[in-house]
């Protein structure tokens, strides 16, 4: 089946391997044994792609079921792969930004005891994810999504004694949880409706459907809930942020360029259904562009360099979010590529930065660092000209075709709210870039002994930094690529990529412009403190990231617990009530203990008794 | 196909019977038997799966005596499974006598003739066959538990038996023939007392064997007394041979008249479900433990044979195979943790996972496959076995089964809870032995169990082809 089933074993194999293996492993080969593995993945991808230009343009897919997994219940269940254009594109991203990031981790994790349980997670992961993207029904998706959270969950805790990393990655997990009930919900409803799960017969059932019932409304309202929690949207964010905890290129791999970006995914794959259900699609629009602009107002606040580029990744899916919900699929495929290139560029940098400082991540303790790490200020530079959107970096065309089809489809309010983002994005990002390499070093000790990463560091770097400077390039040819995928069924007229007005060009790019020299102004000529403003007032609900925990903490977790309270007495009640039948049983069964063969005689009775009580049964019915 | 042919696997078992008889006399080694036994049974099992394809459709033979298709290799390849699974667990127990390995082929015999009875000579011969080299094997260890374990299953056991044959008799008496083929021909309207006593009295000698509640009553006792080894096989090789008489005798032989025998089998599962699973939560002793689970599985597979359909036939030989390996696996550690004792009690396990982690992963396997946590056999068994009962309109069964995996859910985790106790771990005492033959059956065990969970359709396939002897009539 077109090299589908290599490319998805290879990571299960290096994964499977590496944790029966680790034991004998030499110290070094765990890590270049994983990355050599999805390298080979990677160039699998590239040959399963280049095999799908050869295809006529309706028939641009290849799928094929690997086994019947399930029979007899109702109807089979295969496990089903299927590769289309769309697909491709995340099976480039995640093989090829998986392959530097692994690369990358040999030298971050060197001095770590646990890198080969490290690798062999982040083998699973690549695994779990083209699982997901590879899926040919939306049960083996379901699968592949619940694998990913699974993944994450041990990366996020992968530093399992530091307390803080352990609760980071239960609430990813049970944030996460809440979006794969939603799923399996919206699945089970379409299921019971249609009787199929696999996408060409689904979607073909759809198309011939007529929009606007409340069936329709329910099922894609669930589905996306699911793609909320994965993708960290409003109000189901909070757990990415604290999924810093993780080490940092895992933080760049699944929280940035791979994982949190699967809801993108689903909402793309199922933009059939989105057309049936057009209360939902706008929402999904609607939420895209309050997360964006409200984690960039977290953003510009932050201290911790991951955190701010955590709060960024939000900000970012909100405008991928944003694209599909105007019907922009292309545009938000686009931006997603670009971001997946600049994010894992950023985290990456970042990473190195924490790498040279060894561990500190507080810009408090950053600054002139310039002189030190010229290699990675100069990627992390790339990287953040890329974020803010300014031309002709890989951000500014991903941003433009989402902003110009957001203007060109009437939603004037959403633009403006985009607009806006933008502009505080290119602040708060080059805030972080001022603070941290221009000005003069915060905390002298710390700068002593930075020093340029190594070499096995600075490769995967450079190379997306210059995918960061170039990504946006790829416009036309991403366009042509898609096409087939949005033209196959009805829903998805828009999809292609369209550019926007001169005058919105040209606002959001003077924004951003005006929001540099702003930083520029207040972080390098004023020297203003990286904690400014944060102390009380707006900006301290900002820094807070506006409380939202408190109020999940008020929604959710204390009403349950006090329901939990309050249902305990009922729970000791039932376990009291079992206990009661199982004490009176257990004395029963304690009498009939002893063996004497005299109690032959009671079994022999019992035996008559069943026997009499059948035949006046029979006897009864006759 | 000729006859020799179609009974090759049992001609196979025989042959080794002697040669392991003579091995025993001409060699004075102890594991000659062992070795031949396992030699033997392996090679039926080579046999079974090789007339796999010639039987696709049923050969009768001897009159109707001797039904040889799918249903009876499938049964063949299920009691071998078992046999195996005893001769390895029971390796090196010198004390039990080198008569061990040849009373268990006899065993497996009578349960292989159980799969293939056509008639009620057969079946009768299969029970027998069955039961008396157990009432040896269960008392095989010269302690009293052992003697009273056999004293009591050979007295009960002959008290079945002859409610069996006077069943049988009255049967034939009623219906003039012997072959089950003839007796859906006859019985249009049963309406002759004669012949319900007859029903309902070989009914009885029938899930006596399975253990059926109220018929039950032995089989605590029974496998608390035995060799674990021994205990297995009861609980695995017994359970499918009285399972598929049962399914045969009253599905092929009384198919056209479900109506009439099939509400009692439902009450009877659903009460057998019930004290089963809620006898096993207080147990302390793990075998009865397990026997208790035996019971309430033996009312789970009643209902296969209570639905009167294709489904419940299929749910039911399906759910033989993930029930059978769970046993296996669970008796296997039981063994390797007793040593050299009898009795293990579920406070023995405690900190096992600790002292020996895989196998107590091992065993935390096999027990949810017991209640049915998917990615386990025992899921998707019950799964099958639901939509059976809701497939025959049958909700009462479904609501047993439902409340039965509830409560057998509490039994198997308190094993799980004490072997993951870490607080009260006696650090002195021994760490378990792994030995080759438990930790052989262990893994084939856990496997299989793991692969029924995952992707059952192979066996799905072998079982629509089993339950295909309805079409004889």
């Amino acid at each position: 089946m077109q090299l589908l089933t290599e490319i998805i074993l290879l990571p299960l194999i290096g994964a499977v391997t590496i944790t029966v293996f680790k034991g004998l492993m030499p110290k070094k080969l765990p890590g270049i044994w994983a990355s050599s593995l999805v390298g080979i993945s990677f160039l699998l991808s590239i040959a399963a792609d280049v095999h799908l230009t050869h295809l006529g343009v309706h028939h641009r897919f290849v799928t094929g079921t690997l086994w019947t997994w399930i029979s007899g219940f109702g109807p089979a269940i295969g496990a089903r792969l299927y590769l289309d254009p769309l697909a491709g594109i995340w099976l480039l991203v995640i093989t090829g930004i998986g392959m530097l990031i692994h690369i990358y981790s040999i030298g971050y994790m060197h001095d770590d005891p646990g890198k080969a349980r490290y690798f062999s997670y982040l083998n699973f992961f690549i695994f779990s994810m083209l699982l997901l993207v590879l899926a040919g029904n939306l049960i083996v998706l379901l699968i592949g999504w619940a694998l990913v959270g699974l993944a994450s969950y041990f990366l996020i805790g992968f530093w399992y004694h530091r307390p803080s990393a352990v609760r980071a990655a239960k609430k990813a997990f049970v944030m996460n949880t809440v979006g794969d009930v939603g799923i399996l919900l919206g699945l089970a409803l379409l299921y019971l409706h249609y009787h199929t799960v696999g996408y060409p017969h689904l979607f073909r059932i759809l198309s011939a459907a007529h929009p606007g019932s409340a069936f329709f409304e329910w099922t894609a309202f669930l589905l996306y809930v699911g793609a909320m929690a994965k993708s960290a949207q409003f109000p189901l964010h909070m757990w990415l942020a604290d999924a810093m905890e993780g080490p940092t290129p895992v933080s760049a791999l699944i929280h940035a360029a791979t994982m949190v970006t699967a809801g993108v995914y689903l909402m793309a794959r199922l933009y059939p259904l989105l057309r049936l259900a057009p209360n939902v699609h706008y929402l999904v629009g609607a939420i895209g562009a309050f997360t964006a602009i409200f984690a960039a107002s977290i953003a510009i606040f932050q201290r911790d360099i991951k955190r701010v580029l955590a709060y960024s990744t939000l900000s970012q899916l909100g405008y991928m979010f944003l694209a599909i919900g105007v019907g922009g699929f292309a545009a938000g495929v686009f931006h997603f590529m670009t971001h997946a290139f600049f994010k894992a560029l950023l985290f990456l940098a970042a990473g190195s930065v924490i790498h040279a400082l060894g561990g500190e991540q507080d810009i408090n303790h950053m600054g002139g660092l310039f002189k030190k790490m010229p290699w990675t200020m100069a990627a992390f530079l790339a990287g953040t000209l890329a974020i803010s959107g300014i031309p002709p970096f890989s951000g500014y065309y991903s941003k433009e075709a989402i902003l110009g089809q957001v203007f060109n489809s009437g939603h004037t309010l959403l633009w403006g709210v985009g607009v806006l983002t933008a502009g505080m994005t290119a602040f708060y990002m080059f805030r972080l870039f001022f603070i941290t390499f221009l000005g003069a070093p915060r905390d002298q000790a710390l700068y002593d002994h930075a020093h340029e990463a190594p070499r096995v560091m600075t490769i995967p770097v450079v190379i997306l930094a210059v995918l960061a400077v170039v990504g946006g390039f790829f416009r036309g040819w991403l366009n042509r690529w898609l096409a087939p995928t949005f033209a196959l069924y009805p829903g998805a007229s828009h999809a292609g990529l369209e550019s926007g007005p001169l005058f919105g060009t040209i606002l959001t790019v003077g924004l951003a412009m005006i929001a540099i020299i702003l930083a520029y102004w207040m972080y390098v000529k004023k020297g203003v403190a990286p904690n400014a403003g944060s102390a009380h007032g707006l900006g301290r609900q900002a820094f807070e990231a506006w409380n939202l925990d408190t109020v999940w903490a008020w929604l959710a977790v204390i009403p349950f617990k006090t329901l939990g309270d309050w249902i305990r007495p009922v729970e000791n009640g039932i376990l009291a009530f079992v206990n009661g039948v199982a004490s009176v049983v257990w004395l029963w069964a304690a009498d009939l203990r002893p063996l004497q063969t005299g109690y032959v005689r009671r079994y022999a009775l019992s035996i008559m008794v069943g026997l009499g009580a059948l035949l006046a049964f029979y006897l009864i019915r006759a | 196909m000729s006859l020799f042919h179609g009974l090759l696997p049992e001609y196979i078992i025989v042959g080794f019977i002697l040669i392991s008889l003579l091995g025993n006399m001409l060699s004075r080694k102890y594991h000659v038997a062992s070795w031949l036994s396992l030699i033997g049974m392996l090679s039926a099992f080579v046999a079974s799966s090789h007339l796999w394809s010639f039987v696709l459709k049923p050969h009768m033979f001897l009159g109707g005596g001797a039904v040889i298709d799918n249903y009876s290799l499938f049964v063949n390849l299920l009691v071998l499974l078992a046999g195996l699974g005893t001769i390895l667990l029971g390796w090196d127990e010198r004390r039990w006598g080198t008569e061990f390995p040849v009373l268990v082929m006899l065993a497996v015999l009578g349960m292989m003739i159980l799969g293939l009875a056509g008639n009620v000579i057969t079946l009768f011969l299969g029970i027998e066959m069955l039961s008396l080299p157990l009432y040896i094997l269960a008392a095989s260890t010269h302690t009293a538990s052992g003697g009273e374990a056999g004293l009591k299953y050979l007295l009960l056991g002959a008290f079945s038996s002859g409610i069996l044959l006077f069943g049988l008799a009255l049967l034939y008496g009623a219906m003039g023939s012997l072959a089950f083929v003839n007796f859906a021909k006859t019985v249009a309207t049963p309406t002759s007392p004669l012949l319900w006593a007859g029903v309902v009295l070989s009914l009885v000698g029938i899930l006596f064997k399975l253990g059926i509640v109220p018929f039950h009553m032995w089989v605590p006792d029974v496998y608390e007394g035995s060799p674990t080894a021994v205990t297995q096989f009861m609980a695995f090789g017994t359970k499918v041979g009285a399972a598929a008489i049962l399914l045969r005798f009253m599905d092929f032989g009384f198919y056209a008249t479900p109506g009439w025998w099939g509400p009692a089998l439902g009450y009877l599962a659903v009460l057998t479900m019930i004290v089963g699973n809620l006898l096993a939560l207080p147990q302390k002793d793990l075998k009865r433990l397990l026997a208790y689970s035996g019971i309430g599985h033996a009312g789970f597979l009643l209902i296969g044979v209570a639905t009167h359909n294709l489904q419940g036939a299929r749910a039911l030989l399906f759910y033989l195979l993930p029930y059978g390996l769970a046993v296996l696996g669970a008796f296997a550690v039981l063994s390797l943790v007793a040593g050299d004792r009898d009795q293990v009690s579920v406070s023995d396990l405690t900190g096992l996972a600790k002292k020996r982690p895989l196998m107590a992963a091992f065993f935390i396997v096999v027990m949810l496959s017991f209640a049915g946590i998917p990615l386990t056999g025992g899921f998707v068994g019950k799964f099958y076995l639901l939509q059976a009962a809701l497939f025959a309109n049958q909700p009462g069964l479904a609501i047993g089964l439902v409340l039965g995996t509830v409560l057998g859910l509490g039994a198997y985790l308190r094993p799980i809870q004490a072997l993951l106790n870490n607080q009260d771990s006696d650090s002195t005492a021994p760490k378990p032995k792994w030995t080759l033959g438990g930790a052989v059956v262990v893994v084939v065990a856990v496997v299989g169990t793991i692969g029924l969970g995952v992707y059952p359709t192979p066996i799905v396939h072998m079982v629509n082809q089993s339950a295909n002897f309805f079409w004889l009539h």
